[in-house]
């Protein structure tokens, strides 16, 4: 994972979590490697870990079990509408910064596909 | 929590540290940063002993038990790796013979090396696994990534998240800030003979700076 250097770097690493369950990559339920080994995987503090995890939480996107660990949270609906929410504030966010310099939805919907190459 | 309160040092006329003062918790990796000169080894030699100067609470310290990193000299050193993993169990008290065993092997492939046939860079990186080996509340790096190429560099920060706990403290001095700042809980900064306090470098990111930014604009 590549970090921006200026900005807070559990901010980061929680994003990322985030789109990997909403992307599937980490399953409902499944189990979230352990503090230090996360730490050891991205090469970063074991505390900015505990933030990390902590911010997830809070997020309502994992559950601790006191005794093994974090977990994916299993809810199938809950998961899906923090998605849909995710997919809103995003696209609301994006598409301020363009209106901005004055590009129409349609101009900007064709960019997209041009992109996507469709 | 580990403290140094009032510390006081100069070589003949030239003073290093009017009334410096350092306060870090265990469980933390604390960045020493500071322009070339100011002081860091200084600093480290202070706290162990190893030169003499001035603490309030040096009674106290004196109690903390330290792990150093040593800096071999080069030179004609006929001991092999087996006898240091012979020699310093008896020197230091609960020294972790597997810890050293294991990750001497890992670096050396199993060979069993004299130290006079060792790189410079090897070197470095058997002085680092000694140090983690060595039972203690505070070990101090100086410059742990001096002479290292990428694979050893990424060996300590490994060993480093590894060895971490929360009744330990890492001190670790630097001029490779942009590469262990993803290490670094904290900074401190010494200057105009003086320490800084702790800055946790997840505020300072927040500021939208990087600790690399942070310490140039601090050290103008």
């Amino acid at each position: 994972m590549y970090f921006k250097n200026n900005r807070p770097v559990f901010y980061q690493i929680a994003d990322d979590i985030e789109r990997k369950i909403y992307g599937g990559e980490y399953a409902l339920g499944q189990k979230l490697p352990s503090i230090r080994e996360l730490g050891l995987t991205l090469g970063v503090n074991p505390n900015t870990i505990v933030h990390v995890y902590d911010e997830l939480e809070s997020r309502g996107l994992i559950r601790t079990e006191s005794t093994s660990g974090k977990y994916v949270v299993s809810d199938e609906k809950k998961i899906e509408g923090l998605k849909r929410k995710y997919l809103e504030e995003r696209t609301r966010e994006f598409l301020s910064d363009i209106k901005e310099i004055n590009i129409s939805v349609d101009e900007l919907i064709l960019k997209i596909y041009e992109i996507e190459g469709k | 929590m580990f403290e140094v309160k009032q510390l006081n040092k100069c070589y003949g006329n030239k003073i290093i540290f009017k009334n410096a003062s350092f306060k870090a918790e265990y469980g933390n990796i604390v960045g020493l940063l500071g322009k070339n000169g100011v002081g860091k080894t200084t600093f480290f030699n202070c706290i162990t002993g190893v030169c003499d100067s001035s603490i309030l609470n040096a009674d106290e310290i004196k109690h903390t038990r330290f792990s150093y990193m040593p800096r071999f000299e080069q030179g004609e050193w006929n001991d092999t790796i087996s006898d240091l993993a012979r020699l310093l169990p008896v020197i230091s008290d609960g020294f972790d013979k597997e810890y050293f065993k294991q990750k001497t092997d890992e670096i050396f492939k199993g060979k069993n090396l004299q130290l006079k046939a060792l790189s410079t860079g090897e070197r470095v990186a058997l002085e680092f696994i000694i140090t983690l080996s060595r039972n203690a509340q505070v070990y101090l790096f100086d410059e742990p990534f001096a002479n290292l190429d990428s694979h050893y560099r990424e060996f300590i920060k490994r060993e480093l998240i590894s060895n971490y706990s929360d009744d330990k403290l890492f001190i670790i001095s630097s001029h490779d800030i942009a590469e262990l700042e993803m290490l670094f809980s904290h900074v401190a900064i010494i200057k105009d003979h003086g320490i800084s306090g702790l800055y946790d470098c997840e505020r300072i990111r927040e500021s939208g700076d990087t600790v690399n930014e942070f310490f140039m604009r601090e050290t103008i």
